[in-house]
């Protein structure tokens, strides 16, 4: 086991090294094994990430710092309750107010780097940014095409009827 | 990672105007399985930035598919995924498996026979993603045309065939109905039928003739028993010892640990004799023994719990009975409602046979046949001094005559989310802390405490500076000072409206309870220091609605309108208070429960009646 003090170096996919400490990079399940799989001398080499830039690995770094003294997460928490708080803690909201592609490549970035806590930030801001919007609301916000017939659209009204007012 | 490549929208995002227009990017997108970090070979495996290359914005539409699931399941009311799906094709086909992987339909409703014949439509892809099935039929008992319910229910009945027979087989992981009424045989069996994968089931009281034993039944086609083995989860409400065999019978053919147990014996019939211990000095508790008949089989394990949920169960012989066939290690979240002696199993914890409940982070407790002689609260507190960590204690004990101890409350201060302690005591008359020095040190640490329900000592109808007890300058800086993440605040004492004479509409007594809810949103406010926004979003007044209602402090209202009171709910917005000229005071309004949960406000303790809670999402997947 290493230091907790220990650095390690990752590399982003525009070819900048950046230097993070061991404990935080670990946030990152996919690095976290990596690590493990590695022998001790091996880790003085740059790991590089070729599906993340810099800028977006930063601020993946800059989550995972804040975080770093999270107890880790077990899948068994929360499998009872039924409530699923769609709340996030005011760093986290601060973290997220970027311009929208940031915030879809933060996601992105944790699904690939397995950061499950990370990912479900992003999705619960994505959520809320959904929530209490019209179709039309939403297709402004996040700039998407209607691609239905007016037909089409009657069709999938009618078959959720049974979800409206619940 | 599926998804080889990811299309991007053809629009770019609209940015803010400070924000860099063109960003280098590689073409690969994280997710794609083709690009493996190996370390030690750095700089000869980066992936070559493709030259000269616009890489149109990342957009939500341009995610893929499984990111956009995940999303979509974050988005919780029915009504905004409904709208999602009429974004685009795309957002559709993504957001079904959010939106039907729970689905909740209320037949009771003439119109439920249109509706889930539209949503069983051929075309329509989102029945195969249905893994929870929750139907509810509401008998309406102040119907006096008997036989018009009697109609109404087989409609409702031929519906619930109907949706059950029109889910694709094998799809569902969890099925439950919702409502007072019985079950028929029909669709009870239908569902073993249909639907091997389940992983949480409800016994609940089904509807049949005297003469066929539904144990019988359920042994008589082997397709049955397959239905059954996956369970982990089972919450059994029997009505006679042979539901109870049937519990046994499913029980026994669950080839995985149950984790999550649920019984309630409010409707069993007065047969069934309370646990005693017979003259050779063995206990005899019928129930426990015909669920647990297998439990003399060497290959019998106790249940590693996760949840425990127990209504009216006789508890006196627990340690002997429902404690060996249990193991409390991993237990997350414990019930019980209305049991007979609840205090001997929580001691029973204490010193158990299997595994002590320290990992606990959900503990409900409704008691309400105390007889003031200090049992219950007593051993409330041995068990909760016992560990930390939990983050919802919810206490409804009437007539203990006593109140938790601070100092014991106070080892789960940090972890606490959600706090409701209601202590009644004869007359609806609350117990509470009347110190402003208790309530800060009740308070003090709870820094994670979103919802707040409980008495509040003297609670008045008018929040005057002067009077003896003031709730203003006592309860008021105290919840301001130590409780910096209070989202809802729920005094669940009326305000005190004594005086007979008054003769006070239910219209003015409402107003004035706004003009409270008002009063505490600005006292909070003003007390917190400037620049920092008080987070406190809703104040409640009273009880759930099922609870008894005792209305002797209310004897200045009108008396036909003391019945007619409900849980007030009253919503904190910034706007302009009419008999003022002052802009954009903080103001409350009246708000509904279900507008509540829209607007994702923190709401257990406003749903918290003490009843099964069916389980979350994961049993799902």
């Amino acid at each position: 086991m290493a230091a907790p003090e220990s650095t390690i170096m990752l590399t982003s996919s525009d070819g900048t090294d950046i230097s993070v400490e061991r404990q935080v990079a670990e946030r990152s399940i996919l690095i976290k094994n990596l690590l493990a799989d590695l022998p001790g001398e091996a880790t003085t080499e740059a790991i590089p990430i070729p599906n993340v830039n810099e800028p977006v690995l930063r601020k993946v770094i800059e989550w995972c710092d804040h975080h770093k003294k999270d107890p880790p997460a077990s899948a068994e928490d929360d499998s009872d309750s039924r409530k699923k708080s769609t709340d996030i803690d005011e760093w986290d909201q601060k973290f997220m107010q970027v311009d929208q592609e940031m915030l879809f490549e933060i996601i992105l970035a944790a699904n690939y780097l397995d950061i499950k806590a990370l990912l479900d930030v992003g999705c619960k801001t994505v959520a809320n940014m959904i929530k209490g919007k019209s179709p039309d609301e939403i297709r402004k916000t996040f700039n998407i095409q209607n691609d239905f017939t007016p037909e089409e659209e009657d069709q999938i009204r009618r078959e959720n009827e049974w979800a409206e007012d619940r | 990672m599926a998804e080889q490549t990811i299309t991007r929208s053809l629009q770019p995002a609209i940015d803010p105007p400070d924000m860099p227009q063109e960003k280098e990017q590689s073409g690969d997108r994280p997710g794609s399985p083709n690009t493996v970090a190996i370390p030690g070979h750095s700089s000869e495996l980066l992936p070559r930035l493709p030259e000269n290359v616009k890489v149109e914005k990342l957009s939500l539409d341009g995610l893929p598919a499984e990111l956009q699931i995940e999303i979509f399941k974050q988005v919780q009311h029915p009504a905004d995924l409904v709208n999602v799906c009429l974004v685009s094709k795309k957002l559709h086909q993504n957001c079904l498996p959010a939106l039907y992987r729970d689905i909740t339909i209320d037949i009771t409703d003439r119109d439920a026979s249109r509706h889930t014949a539209m949503m069983l439509a051929r075309e329509n892809d989102g029945p195969n993603y249905v893994r929870a099935l929750n139907l509810i039929y509401r008998s309406v008992e102040s119907r006096t045309d008997d036989d018009k319910n009697d109609d109404n229910l087989l409609y409702a009945l031929e519906v619930a065939m109907y949706v059950l027979g029109g889910i694709p087989k094998d799809k569902l992981r969890s099925f439950s109905w919702d409502s007072t009424t019985l079950l028929s045989t029909k669709l009870f069996f239908l569902l073993f039928k249909k639907q091997s994968n389940l992983k949480h089931i409800e016994l609940s009281p089904v509807l049949h003739e005297p003469s066929l034993r539904l144990v019988d039944e359920f042994l008589k086609y082997p397709s049955h028993a397959k239905a059954v083995r996956n369970i982990t989860s089972i919450n059994i409400v029997p009505e006679c010892t042979d539901c109870l065999d049937l519990a046994q019978a499913v029980l026994s053919r669950a080839i995985n640990p149950i984790n999550r147990f649920g019984l309630s014996i409010a409707n069993i019939d007065a047969v069934v004799a309370p646990a005693a211990i017979n003259p050779t000095g063995q206990v005899g508790d019928i129930v426990f023994s015909s669920i647990f008949k297998h439990r003399s089989n060497p290959t019998f394990a106790p249940m590693m719990l996760s949840s425990l949920y127990l209504e009216k169960v006789d508890l006196s012989y627990c340690k002997s009975t429902w404690c060996t066939a249990m193991s409390f290690g991993k237990l997350k979240t414990l019930q019980l409602r209305e049991c007979i002696r609840p205090d001997l199993l929580l001691d029973a914890l204490l010193f158990p046979l299997h595994g002590v409940a320290a990992e606990l982070k959900h503990f409900n407790f409704f008691h309400s046949e105390a007889l003031g002689e200090r049992l219950i609260i007593p051993a409330i507190d041995r068990f909760l001094g016992s560990f930390t960590g939990l983050m919802t204690l919810q206490l409804r004990v009437v007539n203990d005559g006593t109140l938790p101890t601070i100092a014991t409350l106070a080892r789960h201060a940090e972890t606490l989310e959600t706090l409701y302690l209601s202590t009644w005591i004869y007359m609806g008359k609350y117990k509470s802390w009347a110190e402003a020095d208790q309530l800060a040190r009740l308070f003090k640490d709870m820094k994670n405490l979103k919802e707040l329900a409980m008495p509040f000592h003297q609670l008045p109808l008018a929040l005057d500076p002067w009077g003896t007890y003031n709730f203003r300058t006592i309860a008021l800086p105290a919840i301001a000072d130590h409780l910096p993440s209070l989202v809802t605040l729920n005094p669940l004492n009326w305000p005190k409206c004594q005086t007979a004479a008054l003769g006070l509409p239910l219209k003015t007594y409402k107003a004035s309870m706004r003009n409270i809810a008002t009063v505490i949103f600005q006292d909070i406010q003003d007390h917190l220091p400037e620049g920092t926004e008080s987070k406190l979003k809703l104040v409640v007044f009273g009880e759930d609605d099922s609870f008894e209602k005792y209305t002797s402090h209310l004897a200045g209202l009108v008396e036909a309108s003391r019945n007619d009171l409900r849980r007030m709910m009253f919503l904190k917005v910034q706007g302009k208070e009419h008999y003022d000229d002052l802009d954009d005071n903080v103001v409350a309004v009246k708000i509904r429960e279900e507008q509540v949960k829209r607007l994702g406000l923190p709401c257990e303790t406003l749903a918290c009646d003490f009843k099964y809670m069916m389980p979350g999402p994961n049993v799902m997947d």
